[in-house]
């Protein structure tokens, strides 16, 4: 009968050996927490600029009065798509003040508020500053200039989010022609 | 030599994870710019279009001086100038002015026309693709769209 030795490992190389790794890996933990932040973070980043976008393009279909001038019941409904949520419909009344139309709304996505703020103002004004585009008028021979008689509108789309103790702004511009001629 | 091992796996996965995380803090600035400067795209196209709108005898007289190159050419010049952002004067360069970090911005192609006009039709109806472009921190953008022209012969 022979009997067979296979070293093993005492309980005080186990418990020595947990303790080192442990030394090693406790200055690493923040890196999940950070990384948890991180991402939360950059899903709310994400969210801010989509909405950003989906504003302006939504911004393509209101009326072009309600962007130039705002008449009295001027608003726009606003739609956002949201995965694995329902929709966000909202109604943002838009109203005249400083130069500019400017509308106003919040809600929340995901325990995250956001505020969409539009701005419409005249990059160009017909009756003040018209935009000019140039032609070659071939019976004259000439380069010729065409006066709109529209106004051509500049649209700034500002949403602010609040996923900490410190808002964050993110900003987006693009223009609009008056096309219902 | 097992737990050697653990710690090794453990340490490699820390720093998968940190790499990572660390890398994904461009990603934001990324797509904003993007986004501007497709929005910055989309509001030259809009100039673009309403110009067509306005215009479209006069750019279709460009279409129509194919024989004479040289005639053609000085009818190009004039109309794209309005869409080229080193003239001081032209829209391209308000649009580009109303958006701060836009280093670029103008007609990306000279736009095709789909022909459905046909042999003694009183009017001209074509079909126009405009595509237009911006800039913005190194991040170039494109959109284009197709447009009706509908001209009176």
């Amino acid at each position: 009968m022979t009997v067979q030795f296979r070293r093993g490992l005492s309980l005080i190389e186990v418990v020595v050996a947990l303790f080192l790794v442990g030394i090693a890996v406790l200055p690493l933990i923040p890196v999940f927490s950070q990384s948890y932040v991180f991402a939360s973070r950059q899903v709310d980043q994400e969210t801010a600029i989509k909405i950003a976008e989906a504003t302006a393009n939504q911004l393509m279909s209101v009326p072009f009065d309600f962007l130039n001038t705002a008449p009295p019941g001027s608003q726009m409904n606003l739609r956002y798509e949201v995965p694995n949520a329902p929709p966000v419909n909202i109604t943002m009344p838009l109203s005249w003040g400083a130069g500019a139309v400017n509308g106003s709304a919040s809600f929340k996505i995901a325990q995250t508020p956001f505020t969409v703020g539009v701005a419409s103002h005249r990059l160009y004004d017909a009756s003040v500053s018209p935009m000019v585009f140039q032609y070659y008028d071939t019976l004259n021979s000439q380069v010729a200039s065409y006066v709109c008689t529209d106004d051509f509108l500049q649209l700034d789309v500002t949403i602010t989010y609040t996923p900490g103790k410190v808002p964050i702004v993110a900003s987006l511009t693009t223009c609009r022609a008056n096309m219902t001629q | 030599m097992i737990v050697l091992l653990l710690s090794v796996a453990l340490l490699a996965f820390l720093g998968v994870l940190f790499t990572r995380t660390v890398s994904q803090r461009g990603t934001h600035s990324t797509l904003e710019d993007q986004a501007k400067a497709l929005l910055g795209a989309k509001a030259l196209l809009q100039a673009a279009i309403y110009k067509y709108r306005v215009l479209p005898s006069d750019f279709f007289r460009i279409k129509e001086e194919e024989g004479d190159p040289i005639k053609q050419n000085t009818l190009y010049q004039a109309w794209v100038a309005d869409f080229d952002a080193s003239y001081a004067s032209s829209p391209a360069r308000a649009i580009q002015d109303s958006v701060p970090g836009i280093t670029d911005i103008g007609l990306a192609t000279w736009p095709s026309i789909v022909n459905f006009s046909k042999p003694g039709m009183q009017y001209k109806q074509d079909f126009m693709r405009v595509r237009t472009y911006a800039v913005y921190n190194g991040f170039r953008k494109e959109i284009e769209e197709l447009v009706e022209l509908h001209v009176t012969q």
